[in-house]
């Protein structure tokens, strides 16, 4: 019993330390994702663009992005962390990769999305369109071991 | 020498007074011809008279029909030009109401889903950009309504000066028939 709450603190421990690290240096830190299955992405800012040409800047929860994304590839899903207690999931429906990058998409609500995440640096591009508008934005991922 | 100059002169003289007859005779036809009505002189009055008929004509019709048709159509591009720049200041208007809008906003729910929402249930966290999608709506639907107000106002106010030239018209007419005019428009 306290070998199994030692373990899942020592695993939150980790994970904490690397949302924080994620949360600090977001924009610069990533990390080498080679076959890794889940991974933890932290969006920077995001750019919103209207039907009539106008875009402006936001924080990623300006427009309801949170501030980790939690990917899992074998569960095929998007997801926010515990810790955030949010609880929001997001099924990827088409899931490819290559040598450089991993590919992932879907489409949920009205809203279609893609996200390109790079193998080597971990570094994440992400655009989501619905009617009338377009969220693009840029990341890091780091692993989740 | 001296017959060729007077000759020249009497030519000159003749020009000038048949220029001089076309310019009056086409500034007199202009009030009928403005109003796209075409008089004819059915008993062979002169253009001079034909002329002042019309002016009189022209008065009476106005005080009766209590319409000018020149003062009508100024009206109705009045009216346009207004719709217009109703359009234009709704427009500029709602130009940078995104921005003002942009401390409402949310959502909630799922992922990629809830992702720029304008649902409106977040109370106090709602994120800047999502308000600003929330009023930029609101703005369009705002400057869609204005925009039809003011051609529904141009319309109906193109319609009514219609109107009034047309009675306007008919009592021209009427008053021109009246003094041995064949009248037609």
């Amino acid at each position: 019993m306290k070998t199994t709450i030692r373990t899942i603190s020592s695993q939150s421990f980790r994970i904490t330390v690397a949302l924080v690290l994620l949360a600090a240096f977001a924009s610069v830190l990533a990390d080498d994702l080679t076959g890794v299955k889940r991974f933890v992405c932290a969006p920077a800012q995001v750019n919103i663009c209207y039907e009539d040409g106008s875009c402006i800047s936001a924080m990623p929860w300006d427009v309801d992005v949170p501030r980790f994304l939690e990917i899992d590839l074998k569960q095929k899903s998007v997801a926010t962390t515990e810790a955030s207690g949010e609880n929001r999931v997001t099924p990827i429906q088409s899931m490819s990769e290559d040598d450089d990058a991993i590919y992932l998409q879907g489409v949920e609500n009205g809203r279609a999305f893609s996200f390109v995440i790079n193998k080597s640096s971990g570094f994440m591009s992400v655009a989501v369109a619905r009617e009338y508008l377009t969220v693009t934005g840029f990341g890091a991922c780091t692993p989740i071991k | 020498m001296r017959f060729f100059v007077s000759t020249m002169a009497a030519l000159a003289a003749a020009i000038s007074l048949s220029l001089i007859s076309i310019e009056a005779q086409s500034a007199d036809q202009s009030l009928a011809a403005t109003l796209e009505v075409y008089v004819f002189p059915s008993d062979g009055q002169k253009s001079d008279q034909q002329s002042k008929d019309e002016s009189e004509c022209y008065n009476w019709a106005v005080s009766n029909t209590g319409s000018d048709p020149f003062q009508a159509k100024k009206d109705a591009e009045h009216a346009q030009q207004q719709a217009a720049e109703q359009k234009t200041a709704s427009k500029s208007a709602t130009r940078g109401a995104g921005a003002r809008g942009a401390v409402r906003g949310a959502a909630a729910g799922a992922l990629i889903g809830g992702i720029a929402n304008d649902d409106a249930s977040k109370g106090a966290a709602y994120g800047a950009a999502a308000g600003a999608i929330h009023s930029r709506r609101k703005a369009r639907a705002y400057q869609a309504q204005t925009a039809q107000q003011a051609d529904q106002y141009a319309a109906s106010e193109a319609a009514y000066s219609e109107e009034k030239i047309e009675n306007f018209k008919k009592a021209f007419s009427v008053c021109l028939e009246a003094k041995e005019y064949m009248v037609r428009y």
